[in-house]
């Protein structure tokens, strides 16, 4: 195609992208992207955070062992936030994953117990496990209709149950050093610094790419300052990060390195980014959520994608049961009550509108460390259990609320 | 009391006044006995029409698109019919025009051929002679259908998101890869996209929500032209935009037509309708109530057929 009529209607003259791609906050006489805005309120408040119950609990919190356990506890809530994520951006909502969690890891304690099986037989169990529930309450909602709350509440019933029937209620401890060692034991320094080494060289890789894309589209080279500050912060965190998982020294002289956890969690945060960012599949998740109408006309098949979503997040729940089984080092049938919630918190938290179409693995993961922080900050300074759940309550609508203040205003 | 409708035949059974409105303003009052029904079709279309439309002649070529008793029932009421056994076929760089009032089921039977009708739907489709079956958009869209809905915001565009984001949405596996996306090719389509349409907006990457109707709506039509089509169904493509946009889309249906895409144009304009089809097909309660060519189609055959006042006109 041509262009047929007069061309002197000049387009505006590209400036930083940043300035144009999202709505403006203005703040005193700076005007700040509110995306990116909100993204950095949550990393400032983890960072306040964590400097408050380091100064309040008497320099523990930040201490490398209380860190390494901070992350390992953050491994759990996070592996669901990332699959909590996807349903949430689809407009759906899944309140089963804590039941999930207890029902998968005790089945695949009772597998290698009870049974007798291997470990990978038995970790299999407890993630089919996971993806045949994900399925079942994905075809409840996707097919027959049933809204995503009342199919997941009452999966968050019946799964309770059928543990708690499984089990008769006996706590069945692992018997496998292998299963125990996923959620106990670490990786050691040197693997730490592989993967150091790797997302240094992504991140630098990345960040090239992303200013020779913005030249070739004619969005002008970003400020050298913006560049720098996309290769330096990041690198700096991952570097710290794993500095302070290698210092953590289980004996003098012996060096922790990451916890198993951690490097789960990782790799299915990693994969969870790259999924909903960098897919044609993500990219349908984001458009039934904004505007499923929309979505359906234009050929995309939400059934389906709901289906698969739903399919992940049970897959998710299954690793992450294996991950709390393997950390407390036998399986209760109350195991993970109110993990959902931690979930879905941590998503709203991060950033992720309840009616779909908006939110990031990023923010997701953000919120997870919040809520975890939360969590061991307050079991330190001896915070009542009654006390904390009052707290993170509070914390939730108001992050929320001034979420929604924000988005008012823009 | 002041009653509102246009059914005609209500109006004069009922009314000892009647004023006639056009586009917001009163194009005239009377009393009822001083008006006999074609005197208020002509003052309901108007007179200007075809100034603002080129009169382009496109050559045709042969059907494309054939549409054969189709029935449509109301998803609700099955019993209802929305569409009632109606017929038409599109050649290739031909517009077909579907006239109609409001609820005359255009809308349901663009809808139902695209495979996204609620309501049980039956006929015969065929393209290029082959008879086939189209069960959802996406076998639509596989068969080389686009379809630029009515109501953007609510069926159209994803408001939250880009352009470029938009733009792609019904093509994106053509356009960016079938599993992994490639920003850089999604955004040089966008971007082509943006340039021949002459959206008005900084970036690919600038949020719909932010844009005028105008170039919202040139957005829909840039995310249907990305998939490829043989066949393009507008429905009212320029309900509430600004008139120099309407002329800009107006435009390039013309240039759709000429490039060999078989145009199906819904819309409750008669000016619209009357200046971009070759052919006009009415519809009044679901049902084809007249057909026009070019040369015979005028706004009072038209509102005729429309209001139910004449049966096969042409």
């Amino acid at each position: 195609m041509n262009n047929t009529t007069s061309d002197n209607e000049q387009l505006p003259p590209p400036s930083d992208v940043a300035n144009e791609i999202t709505p403006l906050t203005r703040i005193g006489k700076f005007k700040i992207p509110t995306e990116l805005l909100r993204a950095y309120t949550m990393v400032f408040a983890l960072i306040a955070i964590w400097i408050y119950f380091h100064y309040s609990t008497g320099n523990i919190f930040l201490e490398p062992r209380n860190f390494s356990n901070l992350m390992r506890q953050t491994s759990v809530t996070g592996v669901l936030a990332v699959g909590m994520l996807m349903v949430i951006i689809t407009g759906q909502i899944d309140l089963s994953v804590g039941s999930v969690v207890g029902l998968a890891g005790g089945i695949a304690a009772i597998a290698q117990g009870w049974l007798g099986w291997d470990l990978v037989p038995s970790l299999a169990a407890g993630i089919a496990v996971g993806i045949a529930i994900g399925l079942v309450q994905g075809t409840l909602t996707a097919y027959l209709n049933i809204p995503a709350f009342i199919v997941t509440l009452g999966g968050l019933l019946a799964w309770r149950g059928v543990i708690l029937g499984l089990s008769r209620g006996e706590t069945i401890p692992l018997r496998l050093q292998a299963f125990k060692s996923i959620g106990q034991d670490y990786v050691g320094p040197t693997v730490g610094w592989i993967i150091a080494a790797l997302a240094v060289a992504g991140i630098v890789w990345m960040t090239i790419a992303r200013n020779r894309a913005r030249r070739r589209h004619g969005l002008g080279s970003p400020l050298l300052a913006i560049t720098v500050a996309r290769l330096v912060i990041p690198i700096a965190v991952i570097v710290g990060f794993i500095y302070m998982m290698n210092s953590y020294e289980l004996a003098p002289g012996v060096r922790a390195g990451m916890p198993n956890p951690v490097i789960i969690f990782l790799a299915i945060a990693l994969a969870g980014a790259f999924l909903t960012q960098n897919t044609t599949f993500g990219r349908y998740l984001y458009a039934i959520g904004g505007n499923p109408d929309a979505a359906r006309l234009s050929g995309i098949n939400i059934r389906r994608h709901l289906l698969a979503v739903f399919a992940i997040m049970g897959a998710l729940a299954g690793v992450a049961s294996i991950i709390y089984t393997a950390r407390v080092g036998s399986a209760s049938s109350d195991a993970g009550q109110l993990l959902e919630l931690d979930a879905i918190a941590a998503c709203v938290i991060g950033g992720t509108s309840l009616m779909g179409g908006r939110g990031t693995v990023f923010g997701a993961i953000l919120g997870a460390l919040i809520m975890a922080s939360l969590d061991n900050g307050m079991s330190l300074k001896n915070v009542e259990p009654y006390m904390q759940n009052i707290i993170k309550g509070a914390i939730l609508v108001a992050a929320v609320g001034l979420d929604m203040a924000g988005r008012r205003k823009s | 009391m002041v009653y509102i409708s246009h059914k005609l035949d209500e109006v004069f059974r009922l009314s000892d006044r009647i004023s006639v409105l056009r586009d917001g303003k009163t194009v005239g009052t009377n009393a009822t006995v001083e008006w006999d029904e074609a005197k208020v079709i002509a003052r309901m279309v108007g007179r200007e029409v075809g100034d603002i439309f080129p009169k382009v002649d496109h050559d045709h070529g042969d059907v494309v698109f054939e549409a054969r008793n189709i029935t449509v029932s109301d998803p609700v009421l099955p019993t209802k019919k929305l569409v009632d056994q109606v017929s038409f076929s599109v050649k290739r760089g031909e517009v077909l025009g579907v006239a109609g009032l409001m609820g005359a089921g255009r809308s349901d039977l663009l809808m139902a051929l695209f495979g996204a009708h609620a309501g049980r739907a039956s006929g015969e489709i065929r393209i290029d002679g082959k008879r086939i079956e189209i069960r959802s958009p996406a076998e639509a869209i596989k068969y080389g259908i686009g379809f630029v809905t009515e109501d953007r915001k609510r069926f159209g565009l994803v408001l939250d998101q880009t352009i470029l984001n938009n733009m792609t949405l019904a093509g994106l596996s053509r356009i960016s890869g079938r599993f992994v996306t490639s920003i850089d090719a999604e955004a040089a389509a966008g971007e082509r996209s943006m340039k021949d349409l002459r959206v008005k907006a900084p970036s690919v990457f600038t949020g719909v929500g932010t844009l005028s109707g105008g170039n919202q709506q040139k957005v829909v039509l840039a995310k249907w032209l990305l998939t490829n089509p043989r066949v393009l169904f507008l429905d009212e493509p320029t309900r509430g935009i600004d008139v120099g946009a309407k002329q800009e889309i107006y435009a390039q249906i013309n240039k759709l037509a000429r490039s060999g895409i078989a145009i199906v144009l819904v819309s409750s304009e008669l000016p619209e309708v009357l200046g971009l089809s070759d052919r006009v097909i009415v519809l009044h309660e679901g049902r084809v109530t007249g057909e026009f060519t070019r040369a015979t189609a005028t706004p009072e055959k038209l509102m005729a057929c429309a209001t139910g006042h004449a049966e096969r006109a042409a």
